[in-house]
Parts: C-alpha cells; structure tokens; sequence
C-alpha cells in the first residue's frame, strides 16, 4: 500500500513537472555536472544585459556547489565585453552578438591569438507589443519590422510606417503614431537587430534608447502605441511576442519553443560566451569548472529557468572541445 | 590741540608671534588651496586635451620592402583576373593568375614562392573574389560557374614542443620555418600561417553561353549568385539553408531563375556587374559610364533539395525591370563634369553592398549610393576624391570604408570615405604605372604591384580616420541618405556599418535640456527666494528654508526614475490638463492677489497675517481645480478634441499652438502697455476722477487687469491668426530649431524640464537667498520710510542692489543642468533629434558619454571622439562661467558703494 501511494506521488511530481518543462527540454544527451575538489577563487564577467539573468543563474547554481567562489556579474551591454577581456579585468564576455573583426584585431594585437566564443543558449529575438495590440494576432514580416525601425527601408518595403494604421490596423489605432523602444549602441541586441531586422540599415532617430532589455519591455508595458524589441526571456504578461514572417508571402512563425530549433524563425540567434583560451593550453579548474558548469544538465535548465532554449548536445560537445575540455 | 602728555602705562603694541606664524601659515594654505584648484582644472583640460590630441593625427606609409614578383609575366595579366593579397600577419601572400588557373603563395618578405594551388579545371572567363568572405567565383566559356573559398589560417605550435625549445628562431619578425611562414607570439607559441582552399563542384547552367560577368551576395540565410551570359540573359540562382539545431538536418532552397536583360543594342557587354544590397538589385555598368540598375524579383520558394527547377527556354524569358537608366557622369556635380567623356577604369563595391566605387581617366574616384527622395531610390554621388592622374586600381577595405587607390603615374593614395581624407600618400614607382594596388587585411599595410612585376610594400598608419572637424560639424552626406544631415549614431555590431559621428544633434540637445530645465526652474527658484527673503514672516522662512534646501539632497537617479515611471505615464493621460494647469496657477495667484486688495479695509488687514496660507489654501487648489475642470474644455475648444493628434500634425491649422506659446509674451506686453497708457496726461486725469466719485483705488488696479488681460489675449489670438493666415505652423520644421510643437513622445522634455528643475531650484533658490539677505536692511528702511510700498522697495531698490547675486545664482544653475547626466539618461528616450518640440525627448552631451563610454574601445576613434564631446561640454561650462564672472563683477562695482 505504501509503495502504491509513493509511486502514485511520483507519477503525479513526473507528470506535473513533464507537463511544465513538456514545451522545453534539455537534449538528455547532454550529461548532469560532476563536482570536483579544489575549486575556488573570484570570477568576473562583464558583457551583456540580455545575458545577465542567465549568467546570474549560473552564477547561483555554481557558487552553491562551490562556496568559496565569489562571482560579480556587471551586463551593461555586449559591446562592454570585447574591452574587459583585453583589459583582464573580466574572466568571461557574455555576448548576445558574434565580435566584430575589429574587436577580434584587438584582442590578438595584445594577446596573440583570437578570443573563443562559446555558443550556450539559443535565443528568438522578439518583437514586443502591447497586450492589448491586435497585430500581435497576425504578425509581421521582417520587412514591415525595417520599416518600422529604419530610416532606410533597406529589406525593400515601399513605404515608410509611421502610425499603427499604415500596418492595416483600424479603430483607435488607426492614427497613432507608433512608439518606438529599443536598446542603446553598446548592446549586442542593437548590433543583431540592425544586421538582420534592419538589414544594416540605420535606426531612426527617435527610436528610445533604453538601458536593457527589462526597460524596453516596461517602456512597451506601460504605453499602449509602443513597439520595442529584446531577448524573448524577458517576455512578461504585459506584453506580447509579435510572430514574424521572414519575407511577404512566407509564413507567420511565432516566438515559442516549438519553432525555436527547426530554423524557421527569422531572427533566431546564439547566445555566446567569450573567454580568453590559449590554444594548446590547460584552462584553471576556476574557469574549466564553470564552463562545464553551463554545458551540463543543471546548466542549461537554468537557460531553460530564464526563458531561453538551450542547446544540443552534440553543439554542447563541440563548445567544449574549442576549450579543450574532455 | 591739546599738547597735554597723557601718561599711561606702556602697553606693548606688538602682535605676538605666534599670531603671526599662526596668519602666515593660514596664508599659505589658503594660498597653496587656491594655486591647486587652479591646478587640478587645468590638468583637466590637460588631459582632455592630450587624449583628444591625437585625433588630428595623420596618417602615413613608411616604406618597407620590395621584392619582385613574376618577372616577365607583363604579357599575360589582364587586371580584372590577377590578384595579390596577404595575410593579417603580412607573412604570406597569394597571386594569382587565373588564366593559368592557379594560385601561387609566397613568402611575403622576400617574395619567394611557396606553393601552387589549381583552383579551376577549365581557363576562367570571368572571376570575382570577395576579400571579406574569401570567395571566388568563376563563369566559364561553357556557361558553367564554380565557386570556392581562399582563407588564411594560422596553426599555433607551443614552444616547447620544438626542438631546443624554439629558441634557433628568431624572435622578432617573419622566417620561414620547415617551408612555412611562421613568427613566434608574446604567449611564447609559434604561429604558422597557412593557405587553405577549398573549392565546390562547378554547376551547369542552363544555356552554353560563356559567362562573361558573375557576382555573388553571402545573406545570413545564404549565398545568391547571379551570372551574366554573352547573350545578355541573366541567371539568378539563390540557396536558403535552415538547419534544424535538434536533429542537425540542413534542408536547402534552391531558386533559380534566368531573366532578359533589356539592354539597348550596340550598347555590347558591360564592364561591371554587381549585386546590390542583400541581392536584390542588380547594377550593370559600362566605360563610358552608362549603368543599368534592375530588379531581380526573387522568385517565389520552390522548396526542392539541392536539385534544379526545370529552366525556361529562351522564348519564354521575361525582362527584367528597369529600376533606373542613365549615365554616372551626367550625376557627378557641375563642376567636375568633363566636356571630353572620361571612362571609367576601375569599379569596385563597398563593405555592406550599398555604395560603389569607381575610378575613372581623369584622376576621379566618385562613391555612388542609393537615396531615397519621397518614395523612389535614385543614384547618388557622394564623395568625390579628385588627383591627376589616371586610375588603375581600387582596393576596397573589408574593415570600414577605406579605399586603396593606384594611379597610372606610380602614386598612392589611402582614403577614408565619410570624413573624405586623404590618409597618406605615396610614390611607390617614379614612373611606372601601379597595376594592382595591395591593401592589408587589418587596414595596416599598403602595397604596389608595377606592371614589371616589381611589389614594394609600405607600412600603413592610418590614423584616426574617422575624424574631421568637418564631419563632425557639418552634415554629411551617409550611405542611404539622398541628403546631408547631421546625425548621431557611433557604433554597431557589425564592420560593415558607417560610424556617424556628427556632434550637432547632442550639442543641440544639451542646449534644449538646458532651456527647458532654466525655464522651468529659474522664474519659480528667484521668484521664491524674493518672495521668503522680502515678504514672508521670518518664522514661517526659518522653516521653509531648510524644507527647499531639502529638495538638493534627493540623488538625481531617483528624480530620473520617477520621472520616467511615474510621472511620465500620469503626465500622458492627462496632458491638456497639465498644459492648462501652467497657465490658469500663476493666474489665479494673481487674481488672489486682486481680491484680497478688494476686501473692505478691516478684513484686508486681517487676513495680510495670513497671506501665505491663503495662496497655498485657497489660490492653488483653486488653480488646480480649474485646470482639471478646464482641461477637457480647452482640448475640444481648440485642438479639435484631441491634443495628440492635433501635435502629430493630423488635423487642424496652427494658430491654438501659436495662441499657447505666444500668450505669456502677450501678458508681459498687455502689462508693459496698460501701465504706459495710464501714464498719459487725460488718460490719469480721468482714472483720477473716477477715483474721486467713490471707486477705490483698488476696483480701479482690478480694471487695469481685466483691461490689461484683455488686450493680451487680443493680441495673442490676433497675432497667431495672422501667423496662420501666412502659413505659418509652429509644427512645421523651422531652420535652425526644427518643429517647435510636435508629436507628443511619452518621454518628453516638460516632464525631464520639470525634473531637472527640482534640481537646480535648490541651488538657485539658496544663493539667490542669500545674496537678498546680503542687501542692507537700512536701504530697505529707508525706502519704506519714503513711503515706498514693499513691492516697490524690493523692486526698485534690493533686486537691483542684489542683481550681481541673483545673477550668479542663475548660471551656477545653469552649470549645474548643462551636466546633468542621470535624470536625463533616465527619463528621455536619448533620441538624437534636432526639435525644439518638448514634446519630445534629446540626446545631451553628457547622457551620451555615460552611455558610450563603456563600450568604446580604449584609444579608439570613437572613444577619443567622445572625449571630445567631455571637452566641449568643459569649454562650454568654462566660457558661460567667465562671462558670469566678469558681469558679476559689473553688476558689484555697481553696488559696491552702498
């Protein structure tokens, strides 16, 4: 009787929690996180606000198992890691961007060799709107998005979008102009916006430059007429993920896990980890630790925890083998 | 005079020495104290001064070597098909000759041939390489094309791993070791720098004409290619690959298409081909400067793997449209068309895909881009580098836009297209025409390939080429833009972005916050300081004071964060309201003030113990209510029911704007003008006789105010109707101040203005209080026992006294918002616009440094730039600050006597 009632107890807690992780799972080829002895010291990383919950969660998961390790996370923006890394003053650059070769230049011209940049998180760069927004019911394709961002119009759209109405809304919504939200220079997100929404086109001047992602998404909760863009782990009940389509005539594809891996979703976008790796070189068990850390199970249910889709195992295993770990 | 010697006792009339150490010493540090003040500021600027510096830095070439390559080859090359390039490192370089299909790596310093790599099975008709992406493409006689990869790889070996630790090596500089380029890092590897070529398989085209022309976009979501055939069709083939990151299946779309060129017959095969922007547009260009720009509608998505879609047969083809026709030198401007047509050398595209180069006979290298005017995109020139001699060769960078240039009489010339600077220049032959010009990957390192195969190879510094005091003050032609403007917009995340770095639209920005803050904050902190020092009851002021001085203790962050998630938000509901509220507050203290005068005399002299009670009980709420009540009222009557629309330029004519803005001059008008009108003889006579049959003085001053209120809204609404009937709009975009009312932003300048005054009103407040308090009481007595009444003493007799004070107090607050930083990081959207509109955001000077910094790499241009920005905002503070002093100076001698 009494092993009935625990094995219905834990087909029910299996249940419960299959159902609440059903939409998103860790690959189960990616192994559980092995403790070690003799870990400790201080860690550093200075990169970008997209990533900060992220790292602050593996921050968390890490220093539990270690508690000798202190961890300072400072996410002003992906632009902000390139120059800590050179300087030392930071072991790890998060970026929500790939470097830029002039970054990459300046890293070598002092070091000698290239920065690695780990991939650790899958992310869907969304659209935010209002809740209350009837475009989120349809979507955007990415040319009306350049149009609505850009002072060039580069994808191609003909006119420029200036009030919800020339989106086709109606009511009340027809002629107000649109309130744009987005990120400052030094974010990696504006560099990935501008590349691939923007199609390297220049924002318009009147686009708000916030701080991080959260301040975008409060900025679109709190002003009904708002648009703004960010990492979709930001996602709160105030506003909605716009589905995207990546060209007219193609479909809409919105911004949830089941599209996140199939490629589909136009603005899909790793999230990467720089770290300073001499090649042929042993990593400090400090960094080799962390590192395995992100890669392992714990790890990246903690990406899952921040709303962002983790990785697979076989992207896990190369990741890994770009530092020579195992 | 009395010459009666007083004895008293010798008292000693010497200070004693202590006293006198004790003075010198406190001389000496107050001495020392005020010298290093001075100091520190002017190593400010110093070190302002010094990283800044370095931004009018030019560049240069240092000569290097020279090797020769190729000897006696001259017969052979053809300049569209032979390359030079090398690697980051300068340690190894390829040529190529690709009619001979292959390419030869060299040893860079000393030229020494290395390896030979076959790239093609067949003598290529046309070939293309991308410097970026390393990729070459080919087009065959057999209309076949081929594509491939060249790229530079290094292979890191530690130290230790070879024999004797390495240490037979050289540690400086390029050797070759075991066949190999190879240079030693500060990290103690060796670093061996190795070609690898990777080459696809050649695709069969549809028709068996020889390709003549090819090119080739690399989208993020893959490669287009389009191929020009002799027999002027077009083929476009475009591959999309998604891979799915779960099960790693790639799955690829492959679209092809062939479209009829229309090309006018005669015209015969053109020069140069490319693929603008994201693959969408094709250019076409001619010698002779004819172009042909064609819309390559991607065909819809077929969604096959890998195969091929049936090929339509050449009846059937459909043209492609023209987007735009016509000849690149009928758009160069007038002065540098030529009247003997020049033709074009040299065609090259820029990073990006936007902007094309090209280089022609006279000596001319234009930029062309694509503008947009009202709807249509038209071409552009945009920068026009002029020399003397023939141009043979362009190498574009694959950094920024920087160009490499080769001209027939030997010389070179670097170039930075935005700023339009000439970096260096060199001449690498006396007198032999430069076949190929050679440009570094990492933008560092120029080289010149003679037409005898001889390659010297200068060094390149170059500079800060970003910066010039014309691109940062003037407005600027940019890539995408069909005319100069001024705009901020430093960095990306991508190479291929052009920085914008025109410092007009954040200098403008400073200067708006710093009105919005003073207008709001200067009329309430002098006025409330005259009011406490002169008319308030002592006790109530020994409490308010410290209250007011209270406000200066909030941090900025906090005023920032209210106002953009508090205040801002409440404001945008209710903003008709607010607008009302500006006017109908001040006026109904006014009118308080009128009333009271009114009461019969008993109830005067009661309630003046009350005075401020009654204004902070009755006139304010009364203001208040008013505005509420008013709001609704005021947004149906004259802004057509809705305010936001009205601002956004949707409905309605101009003059309730014009009404709004011009009232409160008008009110200072109507004043000035009752009161000259009831100086003039009759006019007196009469309001004295009026006096006389039984309407007291005070009915008399009330008439004065409803006539002067009166005449002012007169003139205000007659003079915006009369505006209007001209034409004029206060939305529409004025010269100098762009639109002076706009569309209402959620984060707008009232809200940051209101804010940034609860910054400053402190400051002002206090010294303008104390330097009231410094004026004589027994001036202020003597003008009451004149019979002066307060206002007129404190009018006519301690401002004036107090004007060197109060006008210090104005400008330490006028320093103190120019600096501001947080509140306006915080509660404006940092928007680079140039609108006096406040109902839109700014971008100042200083909000800009918080937020750039950062992320601006040490020593960088952009860094540099932004120091730049830190001293313009000190010469600004410092010269405001001097011209204060020396008025305040004035404004002392003037009281000094008193």
């Amino acid at each position: 009787m009494r092993i009935g009632r625990l094995s219905l107890l834990l087909g029910l807690l299996i249940l419960v929690a299959s159902v609440a992780m059903a939409q998103v799972r860790v690959d189960p080829g990616i192994p559980s996180y092995r403790q070690v002895q003799g870990v400790s010291g201080n860690l550093k990383s200075i990169g970008s606000d997209t990533m900060n919950n992220l790292m602050a969660l593996w921050a968390e998961g890490f220093t539990k198992m270690y508690p000798n390790v202190k961890i300072e996370i400072e996410g002003k923006g992906s632009s902000t890691a390139p120059p800590a890394l050179i300087a030392g003053t930071a072991q790890f650059g998060p970026m929500s961007r790939p470097m830029k070769s002039a970054e990459i230049d300046n890293f070598q011209k002092k070091y000698g060799y290239p920065p690695v940049g780990l991939r650790t998180a899958i992310d869907m760069l969304a659209v935010f709107v209002h809740k209350d927004n009837p475009i989120a019911k349809r979507g955007l394709t990415l040319q009306e998005v350049d149009a609505i961002f850009s002072v060039n119009r580069r994808g191609g759209h003909p006119k420029d979008i200036r009030t919800w109405g020339d989106l086709g809304l109606t009511g009340e919504w027809a002629n107000k102009p649109i309130d744009l939200y987005g990120r400052n220079a030094a974010s990696g997100t504006y560099g990935y916006f501008k590349e691939h929404a923007l199609f390297n086109g220049d924002y318009k001047p009147t686009v708000k430059e916030q701080p991080g992602t959260s301040s975008v998404v409060q900025g679109v909760a709190s002003d009904r007429f708002a648009i703004g863009y960010g990492g979709i782990g930001y996602l709160t009940a105030d506003v909605l993920a716009v589905p995207l389509a990546a060209a007219p005539g193609k479909p809409y594809v919105p911004a949830d896990p089941s599209h996140a891996y199939t490629g589909d979703y136009p603005l899909a976008r790793f999230l990467y980890n720089y770290v300073n790796y001499k090649p042929g070189s042993q990593l400090d068990p400090l960094r080799r630790e962390f590192i395995r850390y992100m890669f392992s199970r714990e790890g990246q249910s903690d990406v899952v925890k921040d709303g962002y889709f983790p990785v697979t195992a076989a992207i896990a295993q190369q990741e890994l083998a770009k530092v020579g770990i195992r | 005079m009395d010459h009666q010697q007083v004895q008293v006792k010798r008292r000693t009339r010497k200070t004693r020495p202590s006293v006198i150490l004790l003075d010198h010493v406190s001389r000496g540090i107050i001495t020392i104290g005020g010298i290093g003040i001075i100091l520190a500021v002017s190593l400010v600027f110093v070190f302002l001064a010094s990283v800044v510096a370095p931004l009018f830095q030019q560049g240069s070439a240092t000569f290097h070597h020279s090797v020769t390559l190729f000897p006696g080859a001259k017969s052979e090359k053809s300049e569209r098909w032979s390359f030079i390039e090398v690697d980051s490192f300068h340690a190894l370089g390829i040529h190529g000759l690709l009619n001979e299909r292959y390419v030869q790596s060299f040893f860079f310093p000393t030229g020494q041939p290395l390896d030979e790599y076959l790239l093609f099975e067949q003598i290529p008709r046309t070939f293309t390489y991308n410097r970026e992406t390393g990729t070459v493409l080919a087009g065959f006689e057999d209309g076949s094309t081929q594509a491939g990869r060249i790229i530079f790889n290094s292979r890191y070996l530690n130290l230790s791993d070879l024999e004797e630790g390495g240490k037979k090596l050289p540690d400086k500089g390029i050797f070759l070791w075991e066949g190999k380029a190879a240079l030693k890092t500060q990290e103690g590897q060796l670093r061996v720098q190795e070609v690898s070529i990777e080459m696809e398989k050649p695709i069969k085209g549809y028709f068996r004409e020889p390709v003549v022309l090819i090119d080739r976009v690399d989208r993020p979501s893959g490669p287009i290619v389009a191929g020009y055939y002799a027999n002027e069709v077009l083929f476009l083939r475009s591959v999309t690959k998604k891979t799915n990151l779960l099960t790693g299946e790639e799955t690829l779309e492959v679209e092809e298409k062939d479209i009829k060129v229309p090309v006018d017959s005669g015209k015969g095969i053109p020069h140069h081909f490319f693929l603008l922007g994201s693959g969408d547009m094709a250019f076409l260009l001619w010698k002779d400067g004819n172009f042909l720009r064609l819309d390559l509608n991607l065909p819809v998505a077929t969604g096959m793997q890998g195969g091929e879609v049936a090929p339509a047969s050449p009846a059937h083809l459909e043209e492609a449209k023209i987007l735009e026709k016509g000849n690149l030198f009928s758009l160069l401007p007038a002065s540098k068309k030529d009247q003997h047509q020049a033709q074009i050398t040299s065609a090259v595209i820029l990073l990006g895909r936007g902007t094309i180069v090209t280089g022609d006979t006279v000596g001319r290298v234009c930029s062309w881009h694509l503008g947009r005017t009202g709807e249509t995109l038209t071409l552009i020139n945009s920068h026009l580098f002029q020399h003397h001699s023939e141009v043979t060769s362009i190498v574009p960078s694959t950094r920024k836009r920087l160009l490499a240039i080769g001209y027939k009489d030997g010389s070179s010339r670097v170039v930075y297209l935005t700023s339009e600077r000439v970096l260096a220049e060199v001449k690498v032959f006396p007198n032999e025409p430069i076949e190929r010009v050679l440009l570094a990957p990492k933008d560092d390192g120029l080289g010149g390939w003679g037409e005898n195969g001889t390659f010297a190879f200068y060094t390149l510094k170059e500079g800060q080429p970003e910066f010039s005091l014309k691109a940062l003050f003037t407005p600027i032609l940019y890539e995408g833009n069909a005319e100069k403007e001024h705009v901020w917009q430093s960095s990306s995340g991508t190479d291929s972005f052009e920085p914008k770095f025109g410092l007009i639209p954040l200098i403008f920005g400073t200067l708006k916050a710093t009105f919005y803050s003073l207008l709001f904050g200067v009329p309430i902190a002098l006025l409330a300081a005259i009011y406490t020092s002169e008319f308030l009851h002592p006790d109530l002021r020994a409490r308010i004071k410290p209250l007011i001085e209270m406000m200066a203790s909030l941090p900025s962050v906090v005023l920032g964060f209210l106002a953009a998630l508090v205040i801002a938000p409440y404001v945008e509901n209710r903003v008709p309201t607010i607008i009302l509220s500006l006017y109908c507050v001040p006026f109904t203290f006014f009118l308080s003030g009128y009333v009271v005068q009114l009461f019969p005399k008993r109830w005067f002299v009661l309630s003046s113990r009350f005075q401020f009670y009654i204004l902070l009980a009755i006139s304010l709420p009364t203001g208040i209510v008013l505005s509420i009540a008013g709001g609704p009222l005021l947004e149906r009557v004259l802004f057509y029911g809705d305010l936001k629309s009205w601002l956004d330029g949707q409905k309605g004519q101009g003059s309730p704007g014009w009404f709004l803005l011009l009232l409160p001059i008008a009110v200072l008008a109507g004043g000035l003008v009752i009161h000259r009108v009831t100086q003039i003889p009759w006019i007196r006579t009469w309001i004295e006789s009026l006096e006389k049959r039984k309407l007291s003085p005070a009915a008399v001053d009330s008439l004065k105010m409803v006539a002067s209120g009166l005449f002012s809204v007169v003139v205000a609404i007659g003079v915006s109707l009369t505006l209007d009937r001209i034409g004029v709009d206060p939305r529409n975009s004025f010269p100098l101040v762009g639109r002076l009312l706009g569309t209402y932003v959620q984060r707008n300048s009232l809200v940051v203005g209101f804010l940034m005054g609860f910054a400053i009103i402190p400051i002002i407040y206090t010294i303008a209080d104390d330097a009231l308090k410094s004026v004589p009481n027994s001036l202020r007595a003597g003008a009451l026992s004149l019979g002066a009444t307060p206002w007129q003493t404190t009018v006519r007799v301690v401002i004036p006294t107090a004007m060197s004070g109060l006008f210090s107090a104005v400008m330490i607050g006028f320093g103190r918002a120019v600096g501001e930083t947080m509140i306006v990081l915080m509660a404006t959207g940092n928007t680079p616009i140039m609108e006096w509109n406040p109902f839109n955001g700014f971008r100042t000077l200083s909000a800009n440094i918080a937020v750039e910094l950062p992320e601006a790499v040490v020593g960088s241009t952009h860094y540099r730039i932004l120091f730049l920005a830190a001293l313009t905002l000190f010469i600004i503070t410092f010269l405001v600050n001097t011209i204060a002093e020396i008025q305040r100076m004035r404004f002392r001698t003037r009281s000094y006597q008193l």
